[in-house]
């Protein structure tokens, strides 16, 4: 089975993490949507969709925790993936990232692989959910 | 709508660490199993199922990380939510375990607002899509 390319929006004002974040979510296979505000990133969603989001916090138009947790409220949008990047790594920022709706919270500086290796699993585990409600629905159905 | 317990299963060769972990996942309100050994987790797994799995890497008769392959190359467990909690914590072993199907990895020495924060994240993220293929199917379904 072929993979479909993936919709991947990254919210990032440095353009140099933003450079490095694109790189490892493969442009050349998946559609990677940027954005630099969270008010860009509302409108990128709104027109284009997502897949999955990779989400800074310290953006020039708030704390990117705000967009998440509007997000986990908007039920278009309650089951995207949502990874956080950002440079606040104390346990109870993670632990609030975390409450607030990420499925993942990965601190700066970070690893380009191990953002690869988390990235490919929430979108596994987001896949493998998804397929295995449509065969439910299948049994349901007949 | 009420919440129904989850099956955590632990799967920790030390005590001590497996009381900690199995206080943070509040056995009030979850079903809480736990096995020592990898081929204690299988015999759990078979009998009581579960619906997320915390998993040691050191384990007697192994590394935790086979039976997390085994898992997601099986059929009954393959979505089954794991997360790797280990002392192994290079980023390459990180990756690895990523991988290697684990939907979360945490190193240790940990803390226990992150590890609790983790696991409801991973919870939330089961339920949210069990609910919206339920719903989904409901709509099927009329």
């Amino acid at each position: 089975m072929t993979a479909l390319p993936r919709r991947i929006l990254i919210v990032e004002d440095d353009l140099t993490v933003r450079d490095l974040v694109r790189d490892v979510c493969d442009p050349d296979k998946n559609h990677v949507h940027l954005a630099g505000t969270i008010a860009e990133a509302r409108k990128s969603l709104e027109l284009k969709g997502a897949d999955i989001l990779i989400l800074d916090r310290g953006l020039p138009d708030g704390d990117g925790l705000a967009l998440c947790s509007e997000l986990r409220n908007t039920p278009a949008f309650a089951a995207l993936p949502i990874l956080v990047l950002t440079g606040k790594g104390s346990t109870q920022e993670k632990v609030l990232g975390l409450n607030l709706g990420a499925d993942d919270y990965l601190v700066k500086p970070f690893a380009v692989e191990e953002l690869k290796a988390r990235v490919e699993s929430l979108m596994r585990r987001a896949e493998t959910l998804s397929k295995s409600s449509y065969i439910k629905r299948r049994l349901w159905r007949y | 709508m009420t919440e129904l317990p989850f099956r955590i299963l632990v799967v920790e060769d030390e005590a001590l660490v497996r009381d900690v972990i199995q206080s943070a996942c509040d056995g009030g309100k979850n079903h809480i199993y736990s096995a020592g050994t990898i081929e204690e987790a299988e015999k759990v797994l078979k009998r009581n199922g579960a619906d997320l799995l915390i998993l040691d890497r050191m384990l007697p008769d192994g590394d935790g990380l086979q039976l997390c392959t085994k898992l997601r190359n099986g059929h009954e467990h393959r979505s089954l939510p794991v997360l790797v909690l280990s002392g192994k914590s290079d980023t390459s072993e990180r990756v690895l375990g990523l991988r290697l199907g684990a939907d979360d990895y945490l190193a240790k020495p940990f803390d226990i607002a992150e590890l609790r924060a983790r696991v409801d994240s991973l919870m939330r993220r089961s339920r949210d899509l069990s609910q919206s293929s339920y719903i989904k199917r409901r709509l099927w379904r009329y």
